[in-house]
């Protein structure tokens, strides 16, 4: 290693000495030619020493002068030898001055040269910074110019072009604007900058389905100040969000615009997911108070919605870890969060509310949809099969029904507009056209929906949606009326006591419920028998307001069951009814109850305990118990008959109109009794209580009469303190009502009342589908009165003396259809001590019918329990009892008897029954008296028949007879029997043959003998025995003394389109009861 | 014919008719004596070990609610319930569901809740007796919900 030092240490060293050794040379040489160079100059007047960029320095026209030392000079060429000119420097393609070495004989001389762009760009005139959006001319704004050689000055060109072909003001960058003129191009720079910064940090980048964001509010936006060259705070800028679809996932650009610079951001619409689980709402942001979130360190604290009043430590969680803070609101509301951001104080509005995991229709209200479904098949007991409207009521708050839970297990939640969607249409012909403006139909408070006087009459469809999840819409339709809606048990009792309230509407399935005050001490029903004197009504309570703070037991005691308010509303209910309304002084009062198809459910009521009362020693209440047995029985039947709906509305003057009608009848008699009329007492007595489109269960049970003793005992003891359904001392209107397993379907207690009934099913009833007590008029058309444990329907008459307003009445056609096969040992006629008697009646009517039939027809059908006895049944439609028996050995005729009467109406049908008409009229037997429900039902329609018809006939007989030999026939007798021939139908036939019989005082074996002496009388005879008539001149005609009539009674017999028979007979304890049962036909013996 | 023989014809009657009743199910419709319903209970229990989270709750109207909740994965329920009293004549009863409409499920006979997609929506469920007592029972069933409500930004 030192050897190499040592050589290249060598090396520098001989280098030194060789150029020491040159330059002494030169020197030398020069001095030896004994001049010097004093200096180099150039003449570049030939030479361009400004050139354009992109040309080529052209120096070929350059002189050097060399001045030697001793004055002498020399000019040289640029091709001089020794000469160099060293242009290196120059760069011709960038503008700028270089300098050129010129030397000789190491004598230098530099000049510079300059290189000039061909064209010059002025852009002062062009902004700086260009905001996007920003339209910019360059062209006019630029000025252009031209190099020009020949003066070295730059000339100003309106010839060029802009290229513009990078420049995107759309986009914020940096963009190079080319310049053209002739072959020269130049370029310029300019900046594209956000022309408005969006400060979007309100709004979560992903946000769930259903979110609405009112952007103005959420967004700041701040515009690019070109002065100040800031960003100044602006509200004057639109945003565009029309492409935001907050109900389809995905992301949406929303575009922000203020003049013409403008600036986008996205927002991701997304399903709920545990990584986002935000939505927003105007300004705020939504978080489930479910779940937890997680926000960036840093110190928080959480304020109610007025963004001062801290929000309680209950409601939210904060609770730091190392990389976040964990926040959850747990009690919905609203609430603004304060933070540090940027060193400065921020804020950010939040709202808790419960996430859904069911959203959906109710249960009650599918139940409704199912039921309306199934309006017209045999899985409904609805009559009318013609949908009817569900009805929503103005006076008072509606809600939805909708089965709504939340992540936290809580059905009880406030499904207001924070939570969910509710769009309205208004029914506008066969379509639905939206409401634009809610507040013009209906007040929304949370879930509260109170609609508008305006909207009666209207109907509109309502489509609820979960707000910020995707569940199926709920959809309703119905029509608005002025009742109030009602949708508790607690709330049906109060409206339903309420003589204010005219409308109710029903909006679930009701479980019927008594409160505490409804039972005695020892935990029994309470059972006091309520009747309008036992009520403190509205207008009582004016007089006397003390009834108000005495306890139960004074009001108890002293048999006052319901107290009112002045206000109408219902004070205290000691009664056993849950819902009861009554007034002693009301007028116009027309109670409806919208059932909508809903259900009363009565089932889990209890029953009245008698033995329980009689036990307690509660002697006022037993008092509405009885033992059917005698006083030794350990069986009660409950006579008190608690209802489920119990109402009695009557005006101040009642009692009067019935005492006035009562004596205007005694004056003036029933025909010119004025205040006796139904249509007079009517105007008087205007109440009028309406249920439609409604179900009523109870908790009683039809009875069967295949039980043991000890079974009767029970289930009379038990079942007879079950609730009827509906119990009235008003004017009622059933229309469409189901009602089941009731004590007594529908049950009137009130003189004179209007009791109509149509398109209802009552079935199952432990005592009567229908149940008439004193004077009711019972009207009831299409609809079906099923199993019941005595008469389907069973009218009691109380009142001794006749008239519109005193006689129970029913009137019935062939739309009603009776399935009430009874034995008559069911507990019921135990109770009211009949099972001695039905047995027995049931026979004797049914021989009756037998009989009057021609033994083809009976009653009585054979049916076997499940226990293989076989028991006779019979279809134990209507009973109408006269309360007023006619003791044994009494004549009926007596003054104090010979009003009593009995009416029905059968297809239009008056029949007038008076308690002698078992004897009067013709169709008896000994036994009973028996009369087909048909034309002829009513004893003066058929005895004009007969007469009509005998008449006839006996005109043609008499013609018949002279033509069959007797004579030449009279005008008269001809006429006759062209007038018989010409009508041709049966039973003038019949009547002709009866009426041959009749006129030749035939009867028995001497009809035969007559036939038989005239052919055409046998033929007519025989014709009539081809079409169904039964030969009846076995049959004694005694009463009315013509055959005629039988044989058109046997016809109806006959007819396949006649049903019922009316039936009378004595029962002995309940008097003259008029029945009316289905008959069949008898089978071959 | 003697009355030995005329008993004899209608044992056998008798018998057949209980047989052809056995055989095909139907109710004699001589006698009235059925017995209605008095209650309807759901009587599902929680399941820990598949996670069922089952409890009861009331409505409005006081009726029980039955709340059954089921973690994701479980898409197929079924429904238990009993009627009072034992005896009673008709033991049908009716399931109605707006979910069953909105094709989210179906619900057979026996009681068995199928979900027929994929999505988490619940269901309500109205269990009716079939013999006019109305008697109703409500289920409702929901899936579990994610507590992870994900990052807020400021």
């Amino acid at each position: 290693m030192i050897e190499n030092l040592k050589e290249k240490s060598m090396k520098k060293f001989m280098t030194a000495m060789m150029s020491v050794a040159i330059m002494v040379c030169a020197t030398l040489m020069l001095t030896a030619c004994g001049k010097t160079i004093s200096k180099i100059d150039v003449d570049l007047n030939d030479v361009q020493t400004t050139i354009i960029q992109g040309s080529t320095f052209d120096y070929s026209g350059i002189e050097v002068k060399v001045t030697y030392s001793d004055d002498s000079t020399e000019t040289f060429d640029a091709s001089a030898e020794g000469l160099t000119i060293d242009t290196s420097s120059i760069n011709t393609n960038v503008a700028g001055t270089y300098e050129v070495v010129v030397e000789y004989a190491d004598v230098e001389k530099i000049f510079d040269v300059t290189v000039v762009s061909g064209i010059e760009l002025v852009t002062t005139s062009i902004p700086e910074k260009i905001v996007v959006g920003q339209t910019v001319d360059f062209a006019s704004l630029l000025t252009v110019k031209i190099f020009n050689t020949a003066t070295t000055q730059y000339d100003e060109t309106s010839t060029f072009s802009v290229d513009t072909t990078n420049f995107n003001n759309q986009v914020a960058g940096i963009y190079t604007i080319g310049v053209t003129s002739g072959s020269y191009t130049a370029s310029f720079d300019v900046e594209v900058i956000e022309g408005l910064i969006i400060d979007r940090s309100n709004v979560p980048s992903t946000i769930i389905i259903g979110s609405e964001i009112d952007w103005k509010d959420v967004l700041v936006v701040s515009v690019y100040n070109a002065q100040t060259a800031v960003y100044d705070e602006t509200t004057n800028y639109n945003v565009d969000a029309s492409n935001f679809n907050n109900q389809v996932a995905g992301t949406y650009t929303i575009r922000v615009t203020s003049g013409y610079t403008f600036a986008s951001f996205s927002v991701t619409v997304a399903q709920p997911s545990s990584e986002s689980l935000m939505a927003f709402d105007g300004d705020t942001t939504v978080i489930f108070n479910h779940a937890t979130y997680n926000l960036p360190l840093g110190t928080y604290s959480l304020t109610l919605e007025d963004g001062t009043t801290p929000a309680p430590q209950s409601a939210y969680v904060l609770t730091p870890s190392s990389d976040r803070v964990a926040f959850q609101i747990v009690e919905n509301g609203d609430y603004v969060l304060k933070f540090t951001k940027n060193n400065e104080p921020a804020e950010r509005k939040f709202r808790a509310i419960d996430y859904l995991t069911l959203m959906s229709v109710g249960a009650d209200w599918t139940d409704y949809k199912e039921s309306v479904a199934a309006l017209g098949t045999s899985a409904s007991t609805f009559k009318n099969s013609v949908e009817q409207p569900y009805l929503v009521g103005t006076g008072n708050e509606f809600h939805f029904d909708l089965s709504l839970k939340n992540a936290n297990d809580e059905m009880d939640i406030i499904a207001d507009e924070n939570v969910l969607n509710y769009n309205f249409y208004e029914k506008n012909g066969s379509n639905f056209d939206e409401v634009a403006n809610l507040d013009d139909i209906v007040t929304i408070d949370g879930q509260d929906f109170t609609f508008k006087a305006s909207t009666v009459g209207k109907t509109f469809k309502v489509i609820v949606t979960a707000k910020y999840q995707t569940y199926t819409p709920a959809e309703f339709i119905f029509t608005v009326n002025d009742g109030v809606n009602v949708f508790t048990s607690s709330e049906l009792s109060y409206y339903f006591a309420n003589t204010n309230i005219q409308t109710i509407n029903l909006h679930r399935n009701i479980k019927a419920e008594i409160t505490a005050d409804q039972y005695n001490p020892n935990g029994s029903l309470f059972n006091g028998y309520l009747t309008t004197n036992k009520v403190v009504d509205p207008v009582d309570i004016q007089n006397d307001s003390s009834w108000l703070t005495k306890t139960r037991d004074e009001c108890v005691a002293a048999e006052k069951f319901l107290i009112y308010n002045a206000d109408g509303t219902l004070a205290k209910n000691y009664s056993n009814t849950p819902y009861a309304r009554f007034s002693n002084h009301k007028s116009g009062d027309n109670l409806v109850v919208n059932g909508n198809y809903f259900n009363v459910d009565g089932r889990d009521l209890p029953l009245i305990d008698a033995k329980a009362i009689l036990e307690a020693g509660y002697e006022d209440q037993g008092t509405y118990l009885r033992s059917p047995a005698g006083d030794d029985a350990t069986s009660y039947a409950v006579d008190s008959q608690a209802s489920m709906f119990y109402l009695g509305v009557m005006s101040s003057n009642y009692d009067q109109n019935i005492q006035n009608a009562r004596n205007d009848i005694a004056t003036n008699g029933v025909a010119n009794a004025t205040l006796a009329t139904k249509a007079d007492f009517d105007a008087k007595e205007n109440n009028k209580a309406t249920f439609n489109n409604l179900s009523i269960v109870s908790n009683g049970q039809v009875p069967t009469g295949d039980m043991s003793d000890e079974q009767q005992a029970e289930w009379v003891s038990r079942i007879s303190g079950s609730y009827s359904a509906i119990k009235t001392k008003s004017d009622v209107n059933i229309e469409n009502v189901t009602i089941r397993y009731a004590c007594i379907g529908l049950y009137t207690t009130k003189l004179g009342a209007d009791f109509d009934v149509n398109n209802t099913h009552v079935s199952d009833t432990w005592a009567n589908g229908i149940y008439c007590y004193d004077g009711s008029n019972l009207k009831i058309r299409n609809s079906f009165v099923g199993a019941s444990g005595g008469g389907a329907i069973w009218l009691e008459d109380r009142e001794q003396i006749n008239g519109q307003i005193f006689d129970s009445s029913v009137d019935f056609d062939e739309t009603v259809v009776v399935d009430n096969f009874v034995s008559g040992l069911e507990p019921w006629f135990i109770a009211h001590g009949m099972n001695a008697i039905v047995p027995g009646a049931k026979v004797a009517v049914n021989g009756s019918v037998e009989t009057l039939s021609g033994n083809t027809k009976r009653i009585l059908d054979n049916k076997t329990n499940q226990q293989g006895a076989e028991f006779e049944l019979f279809n134990f439609a209507i009973v109408m009892v006269n309360r007023f028996d006619v003791e044994s050995g009494v004549d009926k005729g007596e003054n104090e008897y010979n009003n009593i009467t009995m009416t029905y109406t059968y297809d239009g049908t008056n029949v007038v029954r008076s308690i002698t008409s078992m004897e009067q009229d013709y169709r008896n037997t000994s036994s009973g008296f028996a009369a087909v429900l048909d034309e002829y039902v009513n004893t003066e329609a058929l005895a004009a028949e007969v007469t009509e018809q005998a008449t006839i006939a006996g005109g043609a007989l008499t013609g018949m007879l002279a033509m069959a030999g007797g004579g030449a026939p009279t005008a008269d007798q001809q006429a006759a029997y062209q007038a018989l021939d010409t009508a041709g139908n049966e039973v003038a036939k019949a009547v002709f043959t009866a009426g041959m019989a009749i006129a030749q005082g035939l009867k028995d074996d001497a009809l035969n003998t007559h036939l038989a002496a005239y052919p055409l009388s046998q033929v007519a005879y025989n014709a009539m025995i081809s079409n169904g008539f039964t030969d009846v001149s076995s049959l004694n005609a005694t009463a009315l003394g013509t055959g005629a009539t039988y044989t058109i009674m046997y016809n109806s017999f006959n007819n396949p389109a006649n049903k019922y028979v009316e039936v009378m007979q004595n029962v002995t304890g309940l008097g003259e009861l008029l029945m009316i049962t289905e008959f069949f036909d008898k089978p071959a013996a | 014919m003697t009355k030995k023989a005329v008993v004899a014809i209608e044992v056998v009657v008798c018998l057949l008719a209980v047989v052809i009743i056995s055989i095909f199910g139907i109710n004699p419709e001589a006698w009235r004596d059925d017995i209605p319903a008095q209650s309807l209970v759901i009587t599902n229990q929680s399941d820990p070990v598949r996670e069922i989270d089952v409890t009861r709750s009331t409505d409005t109207n006081g009726r029980e609610v039955v709340n059954v909740k089921l973690p994701s994965s479980i898409r197929e329920y079924q429904i238990e319930w009993e009627i009072s009293p034992e005896n009673v004549t008709v033991t049908q009863i009716s399931f109605t569901s707006a979910q069953i409409g909105g094709n989210i499920i179906s619900i057979s006979d026996t009681g068995l809740v199928n979900f027929l997609t994929n999505s988490n929506e619940g269901a309500t469920i109205m269990l009716k007796t079939t013999d006019g007592t109305n008697r109703i029972a409500q289920m409702i069933i929901t899936f579990k919900a994610s507590s992870s409500g994900g990052d807020i930004e400021l």
